[in-house]
Formats: structure tokens, sequence, C-alpha cells
């Protein structure tokens, strides 16, 4: 298939001298721009990807692509103009960069607005970033990947067919250069694996999700995945909508890593001094339970979002947000703590979804620190309640600005200190705050959930939760 | 081959250099294999806190080449529209199967499906003009009440320019231009904040963002973020819901829509798989994808494999009668082109994906459906959803929600979420009113979010359950 030799693009770079390495193609860009009138700030992806999907044992689709772009933030005056591009000749890249500086005339100016300064301690260089095995995988080892995984599923007890097994692997450099004097350049690699395996019986059918994901294809166990997607789909067969009424709900990992997520969007400096939060005004007060710590950790060991420096070069680091219940401090990117001023620095959260678009705020890595025990224990602790272990429309029925939540949920009772009968057709309703304070245990079975962004939750039982099914 | 400033519509794909491109990638063997060109430029303004945040505009310039085997895909793409690099690309893709193709078919013109008209061309309108809009939906938003906190105004435009060559033999060009903009309003009393959103898009130019249809989308959404302040937690249980004209849509969306789509039905992972024929709903109730409705926000020239798009009847008389198919999954599964193969940009392979659906209207006002309903949940404003086609089980969330008391609209209530099973809820819309409207939203599916309308009449659903907190 593609390799790096052979790609046209690449032909037509070297051809008309155009250089290769991200940090290279930034500063070569920031050069062409200096003849501007604004500072500015050139951010740069390059990647290979690979991605294979199968279908009853066989490859359904293989898709390989080396992207690459480039995004130019300019700023005059407090105003900031921003233009991308995935055409990296010279003739798109002065457009752009001419872009960026025209459409700041249309922002405000904002006192606030500036590019970040050179961070005066070195950046952080964590391990493993990038592993040899994504390039070095042949595509047939990566179709092999996905293949047993859905071998895996398929030979499990009650699963009728495997909707989709997706290998999918991306090798990515990005930098950041700009007039203020930012340097910045990092590599890395990363891979999943995930299945969606359905169970059936007679007329009915449940789904389950399984996955793996590293640094290395080496690091994945395919077969794992499999038969986790098989076991969560045979698990919720037969499942019918529970009673209505309060329940204590232990939310599976995933559902967890979920939640959190989209909580910690309302830990946005940038939320909080719009008004769009509902922590606004609450630093070192309590807003939790005392068995909860939650950390924003940027060099997390085997965290996917771990990087040297965010997306507008500013160091990762590692920030506590809560402590035993406490909130202890907001996520900022250069901007955001700018405008708290009192010497407050950023948090090395300016993320950005991709070339395409301004730093904002994000969280890198989530970690909750766990309790004890496995799954099984914490259903045994808890005694009678709700166990989740799926949701739907998290995107829609959780609003980050009021903090409410209701979802669409699938799992089973805890009864009599065990997992019971499956669950179906039953939403689940709280908002941020009574989940935070909620939290009344926790498991020992952290796991790194990269699906929601990426986080390490253990399993975690709340209290109190309405839950809407059938007549109560 | 590179994408000129057109003489003609064609003039992007020149017809020979496509051809070579086709050939090259079916060189190695294969059933079929195509060349997909796109040039999309975009601009975005942000309004927040009163101030024009940002600007940003973008350029998106690339092909893509898929071979298709059986039902097997290898795809590619590169950044560029040079016909050495899709030429490049088209060999690393070809792979021998040992039964070698000799001829395919040269590329001819394909007649384009109706492009939607663009009456006033973005590009012609200064971005001094656009920014002035955002200020006045932030000034209107702000004056509805002192009680408005935070306003959000986003404008985006973008032009996308396709062509699309395949071994069949056409060629086919569209040219789409969409314009929208959202508000987002934020009002707060003693602690507790509501929101409110609305969104005015379509298919075609600037003339969608007059003064006054700007100043209505503030009003309404800042009047739905104060009404909610008066809100009471939603209740929990079942009972009637009566799902508001437009963006009801959604229900149709998630709760057959999808399943409907033939990459589902060929995989057997839809509830809706083998029930063409059937009775599905009750005989009131017609149900279509619209792919050509003028001005709407997901209506096409033709779809992204080149088949012009169509209006597509998918519930007659309560009967189902059609699928959404793409090429790949019509030729497998012996069903007609619907115009229904879309993708996100050329990064992207194809799938069957909804353009507009809607259900048609019934013969009732939808004031009769609320008097007509003793107690149960009126919805006039929905968030968006998420179904699993293979069970059917779709959720989705109530952005402005009022109780019925007494066949009245009484009390605004929050956080409610809608839940129930596709084919059952279906069959419990018991009446239709007359009062159709489609409204934007974007579908996300296989990482790949395409614009789609989802539109109805106010309609109620006999008995659904409502995730509330109020127990």
């Amino acid at each position: 298939m593609m390799s790096a030799d052979r790609s046209p693009e690449g032909k037509r770079r070297r051809a008309t001298g155009v250089p290769r390495s991200p940090l290279q193609i930034a500063r070569w860009a920031l050069d062409r721009g200096r003849r501007l009138e604004a500072d500015l700030e050139v951010y740069v992806q390059r990647g290979r990807t690979v991605e294979v999907k199968t279908f009853q044992g066989e490859v359904e689709a293989a898709s390989v692509a080396e992207p690459s772009g480039l995004g130019v933030r300019a700023v005059r005056g407090g105003r900031v103009g921003y233009a991308f591009t995935a055409d990296l000749s010279t003739a798109g890249v002065d457009r752009t960069l001419a872009e960026a500086v025209a459409n700041l005339e249309a922002a405000d100016a904002d006192p606030f607005m500036r590019l970040p300064e050179p961070s005066s301690e070195r950046y952080p260089v964590p391990a493993g970033l990038w592993r040899p095995g994504v390039a070095g995988m042949s595509l047939e080892g990566k179709m092999r990947l996905a293949l047993e995984a859905e071998a895996a599923a398929l030979a499990s007890p009650d699963i009728e067919s495997v909707e989709t097994s997706v290998y999918s692997d991306e090798e990515a450099g990005t930098a950041v250069a700009s007039t203020s004097g930012v340097e910045a350049e990092a590599e890395s690699s990363f891979c999943v694996g995930y299945v969606v395996a359905l169970a059936g019986r007679e007329d009915e059918k449940q789904s389950g999700l399984g996955f793996c994901a590293g640094r290395d294809p080496g690091d994945l166990d395919p077969e794992a995945a499999g038969r986790e997607a098989a076991e969560r789909a045979r698990a919720l067969l037969g499942a019918r909508p529970c009673r209505t009424g309060s329940y204590t709900v232990v939310f599976d990992r995933e559902i967890a890593a979920a939640l959190v997520t989209s909580i910690v969007q309302a830990l946005s400096a940038d939320s909080v001094q719009k008004g769009r939060s509902v922590f606004a005004g609450r630093l070192g007060e309590t807003v939790g339970s005392t068995l909860l710590t939650l950390l924003d950790d940027g060099l997390a060991a085997g965290g996917m979002a771990t990087s040297p420096f965010d997306g507008e070069g500013v160091p990762q680091r590692t920030t506590p947000l809560v402590e035993a219940g406490v909130l202890l401090s907001y996520l900022h990117n250069s901007y955001t703590a700018a405008k708290a001023g009192d010497g407050t620095l950023s948090t090395g959260n300016g993320m950005r979804g991709s070339y395409r678009s301004l730093p904002g705020v994000g969280a890198t890595n989530l970690v909750v620190r766990p309790g004890e025990g496995a799954l099984a224990d914490l259903v045994a602790r808890v005694g009678e309640g709700l166990y989740v272990q799926d949701a739907a429309g998290l995107h829609s029925g959780v609003n980050p600005i009021s903090g409410e939540i209701s979802v669409g949920v699938t799992g089973r009772l805890i009864q009599g200190g065990g997992l019971g009968d499956p669950v179906r057709e039953v939403t689940i309703a709280c908002d941020f705050l009574k989940l935070l304070g909620g939290v009344c245990d926790l498991g020992g079975d952290a796991r790194w959930i990269p699906l929601h962004g990426s986080v390490q939750a253990p399993s975690i039982a709340v209290r109190d939760i309405a839950v809407s099914g059938s007549v109560s | 081959m590179t994408v000129n400033e057109s003489r003609d519509e064609y003039a992007g794909l020149a017809q020979e250099p496509a051809g070579r491109v086709v050939e090259r990638a079916l060189r190695g063997g294969g059933d079929a294999a195509e060349l997909f060109v796109e040039e999309r430029d975009s601009l975005s303004l942000r309004l927040e806190d009163g101030r024009i945040e940002n600007a940003v505009s973008g350029r998106d310039l690339g092909g893509s080449v898929r071979v298709m085997r059986g039902l097997s895909t290898v795809f590619g793409y590169v950044d560029s529209v040079e016909e050495k690099a899709l030429l490049g690309l088209a060999a690393d893709l070809s792979r021998s199967d040992g039964r070698q193709r000799e001829v395919v078919a040269p590329v001819t013109l394909q007649r384009a499906g109706k492009r939607q008209r663009v009456r006033l061309d973005p590009a012609d309108v200064a971005v001094s003009v656009k920014a002035g809009l955002l200020h006045l939906a932030d000034e209107t938003a702000r004056g509805v009440s002192g009680e408005v906190r935070q306003v959000v105004v986003v404008y985006g435009e973008s032009r996308q320019r396709i062509w699309v060559a395949g071994s069949h033999g056409r060629l086919a060009a569209d040219d789409r231009t969409r314009v929208m903009m959202s508000v987002t309003v934020m009002a707060e009393r003693d602690g507790l904040i509501q929101t409110g959103r609305d969104t005015l898009a379509h298919h075609g130019g600037f003339e969608l963002l007059a003064e006054r249809a700007v100043v209505e989308l503030a009003r309404g959404a800042a009047r739905t973020a104060v009404t909610m302040l008066d809100s009471r937690p939603a209740p929990a249980g079942r009972m009637p819901v009566v799902l508001a004209k437009g963006f009801g849509g959604v229900l149709f969306h998630e709760a057959c829509g999808h399943g409907l789509e033939a990459d589902y039905i060929l995989k057997k992972s839809s509830v809706w798989e083998g029930r063409t024929g059937q009775r599905v709903a009750g005989e009131h109730v017609f149900a279509y994808d619209d792919g050509i409705g003028e001005g709407l926000w997901g209506s096409c020239g033709c779809d992204d494999e080149g088949t012009p798009c169509r209006r597509t009847t998918l519930i007659e008389s309560g009967v189902l009668t059609s699928f959404l198919s793409d090429r790949l999954r019509a030729t497998h599964l012996g069903l007609p082109l619907t115009g229904n193969g879309r993708r996100q940009d050329y990064r992207c392979v194809p799938y069957p994906r909804m353009t507009n659906t809607y259900f048609g209207p019934g013969p009732h006002t939808a004031a009769e459906l609320i008097v007509d309903t003793p107690r149960g949940l009126y919805a006039r404003s929905l968030a968006g959803g998420e179904v699993n086609p293979a069970t059917g089980d779709f959720v989705f969330a109530v952005s402005e929600g009022y109780l019925i008391e007494g066949g009245k609209v009484t009390a605004p209530v929050r956080g409610a979420t809608l839940i129930g099973n596709g084919p059952g809820v279906l069959k419990g819309i018991d009446a239709i009113a007359d009062d159709l409207e489609v409204e934007a939203g974007t579908c996300g599916k296989e990482g790949q979010g395409v614009p789609v309308g989802t539109g109805q009449p106010t309609l109620r659903i006999r008995e659904l359950t409502v995730g509330g907190t109020s127990l």
C-alpha cells in the first residue's frame, strides 16, 4: 500500500523545496509570514493513519492516508484571526497566512488576547509516546488483529453476529512555532481496536462493545476485546424496564469516564469566566463527596492525551481539580489565565481538536482516584441498586451549562449483593453537583478509557439517582 | 487535473484525467472504482461576552480513491487534486486479484441533479456585515430579560464543490453553499442556570439572514432560556407525549430513519430488516427522505457518489416501503439507488445516510392534539438523540418541555429525556397535525458528521417513558 517514499505528496514537497518535519514546516511558514503585521503562531500536524474494518471474517474496508495540515493564529491589538489549510504548498500556506491576518479585522479586541510567551521551564519528556509497532506492522498484520477480535466475539455463547470490528491507528507529528519564540515538536503513536457484538435470542437482539488500546499494536489484546463485547451483549438478553424509583447506581468504568468528561467541561476556566458553569465562584468549596479525588494529568503514563505540550506550546502538567470533594482548580489556557489575573498560569490545557481549530480549554487525561476491589466487590458492598453498563444520548442528554443529566441506560439490577435481572429502556436523571455529592463508593478496577476523552476511571457508586422505567 | 476557477461546471475535474485515475485504480482488479474530488471553503464567526471572539476560515482541497471487490473496500486519500498525486494514490490502492480488468468505460458527463438556488453568495457579503448580525443577535437576546447572563452566537458559511467519477462510466458534480447561524442563551436566577438554543440554517445563500429573521432567532432562544427558569423538575414515568413541529422530527430520525440505512440492513443489524411491505404504523402515518427539498439543510444536487438526489417515500399509509441506499449496498441487496451515499468530506468513505427526513402532515391542528390530552408532556424543543439500530432503542433529550394538564399546556419542566423503542413508538403515534416544518441538524455516524434536516408536524405518541427526576 502507501509508503512514505511513494507518497506523491512527498515527491511534490521535495520538488518545491518545502521541508518535511512538522517543526521545519512551522518555522518555514512562520518565516513566510514575517512581512505580515501581526503576531503569528503556526500549528502543524502530519500523520499516517490506517483503519481496518471486518465483517463476517472478511476485511470490509481498509483505508490508509497521510493527513497533514496547518493552522495559523494571528493576533494584533487583542484581536485574533485564524485560518487553516490542508494544502501545504507555498501558495496554499501564503494564502492561509494572509487569511488569518485578514480575519482578525472581523474580531473585536480583548485586552487579554495575546500569544503565549515561551515557557521558562523545559518541556517534559514523557516516555513511550512513540512506539515502532504502528509503523512497523504490515497492513495484513493489522487486518489480522481486527479479524481475531471478531472471531473471539463470534466464538462466544449467544452471539449471532458482530456488527463491526475495527482496528485503527495513527502516527502523528505535531509542532507549534510562534513569533513570540515558542518552538515545540512531538511525535506519538496510538492504536485502538473495538468490537460491537450482537447477542440474540428469539426476536431479541442486544449489543455490546469491547475495546483495547495502546501505543503499539503489540500491546493490544484483540481476543479479550472480542470476548468483552460478547459478554456485555449477552448480559443484556432478556432485559426489561425496571421500576421507576430512586436507586443507588453503580456506573461501569466506561460510563463513569463519559460522565467525568462531561462534568469537567464545566471546570474549564473559559466556561467559568463566561458564566457557563455551575462551578463558578466555588474554588475552595466542597463540591463533591469526600471519597472523590480527580486530577487532570497531562503527563500520565498510559494516558492517550499525554504530550510534552498543549495546542499552544505550553508544557503539559498535573493539575489537581478536586481533592476529597474540595474544588482546587479550574483548567486554563494562556488566555483564560491572563484574564483570571493574580499571577494565574496556564495549566497546559490549551487543547485543539486538530489544526482546523483554535486552542480552546479542554482536559488532557482525567484520573479518578480508585477505591478498592473488583466490580463484583463493589456490587456486593452496594447490595441493592442498579448497575449501569451502557448509556445512550450522552451528547444531547448532558447539558454542560445547566449541569443537568438525563440519559437512557442499559444494565442490570443489583439484587442481594450480586448482579441480577438485565434492564433496558430506562433513563437516569441527576445533575453534576448531586452526582459528585452522591458518590458513596468506588471500585479498585480503574482502567484507561479512550472513548470519550481520555479517562482513567474505576466503577463508581452514586446514591439517590432518579430512574424512570415501568410503572412504580 | 486541478480545480480551476471554472469555465463550466465540469471544469474542476476534467473527464480524461478522471478516467485515467479510475482506470489506474482498477488495473489490479476489482468490481468498481471511484474518484472523489472536493474543494471546500468555509468561514465561521463566534461571538460571546458581547465580542466577536474570532473569525476562522479554511480551505479543504483533496481527492480520494476507492476500489471495491465484493463487499470489500480499499480506500485512501491525498490532500491534493493534482493528477499525478491522484494517479499515485490509485496505483497504491490497486492490488492484483488475478482477475485483470482490461477496459474501463470512458467517463461521460452525467446530467446533474437540480442544484439549490443561491440568491446572495455569502462570499460577496463583507465580513463586517456578518459581524453586525452577530451583534444584533446578541443585543436582541440580552434585551429580552435582565436574567440573560450570556449569549453565544455562531455564524457559519461554506461552499463545497465535489466531482465524482466512477467505473460505471459517469462523472457527476455538485456545488453546495450552506449558511447557518445559531444562538445559545444562558439565563440565571438564584443560582439556577437554564439555556435556550435556536438555529437557522439552509442550503442556499446569505439571503437566509435578513435582520428580521436574526432578531426572531435570538428572541426565541432567549425566551426559552428565561421560560425554563420557571421550570420544575420533569416527571418520571410513562405518559402521552405531544412533540412539537420541527426538530421533533429527530424522533423519526432516531426511532426509524437510522434503521432504514442499507448498511444496517445488509448486516442484518437493524430491527427493520425484512420488514418492507409490512405495517409498521397507523394508516395516517407517512414518512419521507427528501434530498431535493427546496433550501433544506440536507438537500443536494447529487449524493457523494454522484447519484442524483430524490424524494423517497419511506412509510406510506403506515406501511414500510423503502430503505436508504448507497451504491455498494444497493448492488448487493438489489435495492434501487436512492441518492443517500453521503460522506463528510474527501477523507471519508461514503455510507447510506439520511438527507432530510420528516413525517407527512395529518388532518388535525396542534391545538386539537393538546386539548385532547388530559395529562402528559408537551416537548416543544428537542436537543438531539441517539439510537442503537440493532435493538431499536432510542433516547432523545427535551430542551424545552411543559406539562399538559387537563388539555392545557401548563408548567415548564426541565431535565427530561424520552426513551423508547423504534417499532413500538411508531405504532404509538395516534394523531398528527397539519403544521409540517423541517429544521437543520448534524447527524453523526461512523465518526462522520453530515448536514441533515429533521422535521415533522406536531404529533402525539400515546405513551412514552419520560425520564425526569420528579418521582
